[in-house]
């Protein structure tokens, strides 16, 4: 055996992988090698020394979090069908195609003015940075020259910096410290949440269906082709225009046209919380794709790990849609159903959990989707079960098994029920929930157990 | 022994633990998991959700080893999932289905790696804990030894880190690495070697992150 060889074991021997005689023989030459018994003496220490350290384990609401998504995207939809394998020869010619395809690509890609048009993937290149000066951030990080900047980020400015962003379809916007933005939406539809400070906005034409809307906590300026100004203060809010003109709503409801020159402004005394809009400013399609776009930001910030942002993102989308017209219909009310339950969420992995327990069991109101009423309550359950109330939490099961009390969502309710319900020490009540499953699911995931239960209550 | 540690997952639907304490025996479970994809495959709810209970927790640690920090680790794992329940009709049953969802696994990352390159993990970044996670004197020693990990593995390139984790600290032996990584034994012995030999040739220079690595691994 040579120094490789018995190297290329080291590892396997270490997991008892050899067989007996190829270890003798391994153990043999590291005997008679000093190399290699150096090497092997290394390696035995070290190689379990690295397997120990392992990353932090996922928060459960990660994981059930994360569960949901893969379930949202896989479960429901039918797999892309597959393309049909091309015939032998016409493989050269498909060569050919693909290749002459690439070419044109290429040429249409390096004829393109390089730019803002680039963010048009709102996913990866939202926005593009034109300038930077000082030190601005985006979500935390520093914002580079050049760089991009994704939708639903949080854009910071201390004094003496300033950034240009350019977005799709032609808009810029200039903001000079101090400011605070959320940028969000899409290409399409851009939302930018004005926290602090003040945002030059340059908008090219929109197309018919598309946005361009700046919000601050006191109006909301809605354009489609323009050039204005828009700043928050403490004492309010106010709008510039340059060119073109501009919708404007204020909180109270007043809404006014500022035309290219004139400005409008609120002050405290027309800060009110919000109330129904007598009219939407913009169409219920864009709200409501502007709405998605929040809970994609919010998912995101959330796998961040900002618990903190992703609140401030939701209280800004239900205040957005608490903007539009109530006869948006279900695209905006399954919506807004996601963005509570991202709330509860994201209150759940900031620590706080009864807030997020009365977030989760506020989503078990009537009307509500029945998959959101159960996952809500069940994982409201679960928090409860590992603070040690069982009581409550075999309650929230028990909720979450009557708001879905068949399918697979059915299933896991009945189980978590049925569990609390031993936990509890209550073998007729577990009994009778391990009779339901065995009757409802009688090939299900928890037939072992259910029939444990059930055979343990009856002897009670 | 195959290897099952994997097994012990977050799940409360303990379905594959239970079997393994009843009856212990490595082909019992891959017949539980077997049953479960079929279910999965018929899109049964039930059995999605238990493959995903049980196969988070290492197909978490294989990206991050992969990957290093970073806030598109939790994506990179969802997309392993989607990804491989997209395939599932896919899946013979030739490998195990931990070894096939690993093979996604490793394959979404290095896809990811390619588009972005990883960042380094200083010891002072927090990713806050939920509120029922481990303790911060666990969570302290943890980062810690996690970026004297991502120190030793961010110098290799891509290939030679993906060998070495799967191989080294995933204990799949060569074979298994070579058919997961869709390259040939000998390329893995190559790369395996490599990847040790730069981590050697480190630990002589730097005696102080041997002995540190050792440490966090004895915690």
């Amino acid at each position: 055996m040579t120094c490789s060889e018995v190297e290329a074991r080291f590892i396997d021997v270490l997991d008892e992988r050899v067989e007996p005689a190829a270890s003798v023989r391994v153990h043999a030459h590291i005997e008679s090698c000093a190399d290699c018994r150096s090497r092997a003496a290394l390696w035995r220490k070290l190689a379990p020394a690295l397997r120990a350290i392992e990353p932090l384990p996922l928060a459960p609401a990660a994981v059930r979090r994360m569960q949901l998504d893969v379930e949202r995207l896989v479960a429901w939809e039918e797999a892309p069908a597959r393309p049909t394998r091309a015939p032998r020869f016409w493989r050269p010619a498909l060569f050919g195609l693909v290749g002459a395809a690439a070419v044109v690509a290429f040429w249409i890609h390096a004829s393109r003015r390089p730019g803002p048009t680039a963010a048009s993937d709102a996913s990866t290149a939202f926005a593009a940075v034109s300038s930077a000066r000082g030190s601005p951030t985006a979500d935390g990080r520093p914002i580079a020259a050049s760089g991009h900047i994704s939708s639903g980020s949080e854009i910071a400015l201390g004094r003496d910096s300033e950034v240009e962003i350019g977005l799709a379809r032609g808009a810029r916007l200039r903001l000079a410290g101090p400011a605070r933005l959320v940028l969000g939406g899409t290409a399409r539809d851009v939302s930018v949440d004005l926290e602090e400070g003040t945002v030059e906005a340059e908008v090219a034409h929109r197309l018919p269906g598309e946005s361009f809307a700046v919000r601050t906590r006191d109006l909301r300026v809605e354009v489609r082709g323009t050039k204005f100004s828009v700043g928050v203060g403490a004492s309010g809010s106010w709008i510039h225009v340059a060119e073109g003109r501009v919708a404007v709503r204020f909180s109270d409801g007043r809404e006014t046209s500022v035309s290219s020159g004139e400005s409008a402004q609120s002050t405290t005394r027309q800060v009110a919380p919000a109330t129904a809009p007598s009219a939407p400013p913009a169409g219920c399609g864009s709200t409501v794709r502007t709405c998605e776009s929040t809970t994609r930001a919010v998912r995101q910030s959330m796998r961040g790990g900002d618990a903190e942002r992703a609140l401030r993102l939701v209280a800004a989308g239900t205040r957005a849609t608490h903007e539009a017209d109530g006869d948006c219909g279900d695209g905006l009310a399954a919506c807004e159903d996601e963005l509570r339950y991202l709330r509860a969420e994201a209150l759940h992995q900031a620590g706080r959990l009864d807030d997020a327990i009365g977030a989760y069991r506020a989503l078990d109101r009537r009307g509500a989707p029945a998959a959101t009423r159960q996952n809500a309550l069940y994982a409201a359950a679960q928090i409860e079960e590992r603070r040690g109330l069982g009581l409550a939490a075999r309650a929230d099961y028990e909720r979450a098994l009557a708001a879905a009390p068949r399918g697979a969502l059915g299933e896991e309710a009945l189980v978590g029920a049925m569990e609390s319900a031993q936990a509890a020490g209550d073998p007729a009540g577990a009994r009778l929930l391990a009779q339901r499953y065995l009757d409802q699911f009688p090939h299900g995931l928890k037939v072992a157990a259910a029939r444990r239960l059930a055979v343990a209550g009856a002897r009670h | 022994m195959t290897r099952l540690f994997y097994l012990t997952s977050v799940s409360k639907l303990a379905t594959i633990e239970e079997v393994s304490v009843a009856r212990d025996s490595p082909v019992a479970i891959a017949g539980v998991v077997n049953d479960l994809v079929e279910r999965a495959r018929r899109r049964d709810g039930a059995a999605f959700r238990e493959l995903f209970r049980t196969h988070v927790a290492v197909v978490h640690r294989v990206i991050y080893r992969l990957s290093g920090p970073g806030n598109d680790v939790e994506d990179l794992v969802q997309t392993a999932f989607v990804e491989a329940f997209r395939s599932l009709p896919d899946f013979r049953g030739d490998a195990l289905f931990s070894t096939w969802l690993t093979r996604i696994a490793v394959r979404v990352t290095l896809r990811a790696r390619r588009r972005r390159p990883p960042f380094a993990l200083s010891i002072e970044e927090t990713a806050e804990p939920a509120g029922d996670g481990p303790g911060p004197e666990r969570v302290a020693a943890a980062r810690e030894g996690l970026a004297m990990l991502d120190l030793v593995l961010g110098e290799l390139r891509p290939k030679r880190r993906a060998a070495f984790v799967l191989h080294v600290l995933e204990g799949h032996s060569m074979e298994e690495v070579a058919a997961i990584l869709n390259a040939s034994v000998a390329a893995v012995k190559v790369r395996v070697h490599d990847a040790r030999r730069h981590i050697e040739r480190r630990c002589k220079t730097r005696p102080e992150l041997a002995d540190c690595l050792q440490q966090e691994g004895n915690r």
